[in-house]
């Protein structure tokens, strides 16, 4: 019986920028990516895994963490270069990966029956763990329609001085999922929805721009389900926010409205209504809600509380 | 025994297999990219397991493709925090992924053949021991949905993928993972959308390591 955790997150409103050391010319670029036949701006879901990592390094909790981002010198520090998923709270969530080719396949042909004798591991120096919270790349809710700011470096002006920003006022949605059974420690379960709550900034150029990546609606469902049915699932129209294909889901008996905990800004809306009459948790307060669903998770996984 | 699924990916890049610094995508998952899914559904760690098993393969969806750059990880130097390791290049993403992979027990001489154990994990999910998010290529490239397939709608057509020797894609039934000197490929057509609702016989393929 294996548990999953699947999440779908929206973040605010507000002004997207990056700076990602790609230009053209004197533009500094945004990505893009064609979604629904439009093109919309995308972040990535490595800048999203950063910001939680920089989250647990900052946050005042005590989190252990192996890869931590050295400001002054503006690089990443390895505590253990060996890696250490028991004591790291990264190297158990997000995995690693020190790669160095194995010389032989993991499996040999002739190994499939379980009986037989196990072969020890092969001598490649490949130290690689697959990260357990899988992210999924943040769309942005609206297309892009080619705003770019127009900007002048300060002080002494040479030919480099004027530039140029792609900007995107938006929302970005997200999705996740985590299988607890597999961390070395499974009440960090608790410290990846703490961390995910909280992102304050993903993404470059916050020299200039904050923007808070924190969830402004959130959909979470604990399930024995593979898939999460619901990325993606936000829509805006007009400024409105709905879930329609969420509630469709729920409606034709391919999401189990139980296992939904549906919150923040989106719980008082229609939609929000729909669930909550659907049989789904639905409450506005992000930290309640989440708070909630931990003392579920810390229940069926048995944790010490 | 057939048994199809229908598969919702919203974003996936499989990269070709000889593609180097430009991460360019197929713009179908090759059979091999599907048989890892789907042995990661029901929490099977070895690839041998199911050899001999046939898929066959048929897009629903018509997916864009976007150039995006990222950052590649790859080994130049010991030192992990080697710049070196490290540089942006383009990949190729495509959106909108959906397909239908039919899957019939073939060779697959395990007592317990895919086929069976993927009915039942449909039947009752919570009596499969699985681990990460299901996706498929890349493991941020989510699958959002997998289910049992009840035929196509009247408006929906299928693009099937079918082997062809004069085709122009190339694709990997099996992967080496040491290198390449294993992997195998066949080559395929994708045919124009018709309203074909089961797979023809050159539509099946083989996973098997030889």
């Amino acid at each position: 019986m294996t548990f999953h955790l699947f999440g779908n997150v929206l973040t605010g409103y507000g002004t997207a920028a990056n700076n990602r050391g790609e230009n053209e010319g004197n533009i500094t670029t945004l990505q893009k990516i064609l979604w629904k036949g439009e093109v919309h701006t995308t972040v990535s879901a490595e800048a999203i895994r950063w910001a939680l990592r920089y989250y647990w390094q900052t946050a005042d909790a005590n989190y252990k963490v192996n890869r931590q981002w050295d400001d002054a010198a503006n690089d990443n520090r390895w505590q253990n270069p060996n890696f250490d998923d028991k004591t790291f709270i990264d190297d158990d969530v997000l995995g690693f990966m020190r790669a160095e080719g194995a010389k032989e396949e993991a499996q040999a042909a002739e190994e499939t029956d379980s009986k037989k004798k196990q072969k020890a591991k092969p001598k490649g120096t490949t130290t690689a763990k697959r990260g357990v919270l899988e992210v999924t790349r943040a769309v942005s809710t609206t297309p892009y329609v080619g705003d770019i700011t127009f900007n002048a470096a300060s002080g002494q002006k040479g030919r480099t001085s004027l530039y140029g920003t792609e900007v995107h006022a938006t929302r970005y949605q997200y999705g996740f999922a985590l299988t607890p059974n597999r961390l070395k420690d499974k009440s960090r379960t608790v410290a990846v929805l703490d961390g995910l709550i909280s992102l304050g900034e993903v993404a470059g150029n916050h020299s200039r721009f904050l923007y808070d990546f924190s969830p402004d609606s959130l959909v979470l469902r604990w399930t024995h389900d593979f898939s999460p049915r619901f990325l993606y699932c936000y829509e805006e129209e007009d400024g409105d926010i709905t879930v329609p294909e969420l509630i469709r889901r729920v409606e034709c008996g391919d999401i189990d409205p139980k296992e939904l905990w549906v919150t923040g800004a989106i719980a008082k809306t229609a939609d929000g209504d729909r669930l909550e009459e659907l049989g789904a948790n639905v409450l506005a307060g992000i930290k309640q809600a989440t708070e909630l669903l931990k003392q579920q998770i810390v229940r069926d996984l048995e944790l010490a509380s | 025994m057939m048994f199809s699924l229908q598969v919702e990916v919203p974003i996936a890049c499989f990269r070709q297999s000889r593609a180097r610094e430009y991460a360019e995508t197929y713009p179908v998952p090759p059979p091999s990219t599907v048989y890892g899914m789907l042995l990661s559904l029901v929490g099977e760690t070895n690839r041998y397991r199911h050899c001999g098993v046939e898929l066959a393969i048929a897009l629903l969806s018509h997916p864009d493709k976007s150039t995006v750059i990222r950052t590649f990880r790859r080994f130049k130097k010991k030192e992990i925090s080697a710049p070196e390791n490290a540089r942006p290049d383009y990949q190729e993403l495509l959106t909108d992924v959906q397909f239908v992979v039919w899957l019939r027990p073939g060779n697959d001489t395990h007592p317990d053949h895919l086929v069976d154990r993927l009915l039942r994990a449909f039947r009752d999910p919570s009596s499969i021991d699985r681990f990460g998010g299901l996706s498929l290529g890349e493991s941020r490239d989510l699958v959002n949905a997998i289910f049992p397939f009840a035929g196509a709608r009247d408006d929906q057509l299928l693009q099937w993928l079918t082997k062809d020797e004069d085709g122009l894609l190339t694709l990997p039934y099996w992967v080496d993972h040491v290198g390449s000197r294993g992997t195998r490929w066949l080559r395929y057509s994708l045919q124009a959308p018709a309203a074909q609702p089961n797979p023809v016989e050159s539509a099946w393929t083989e996973i098997k390591p030889s």
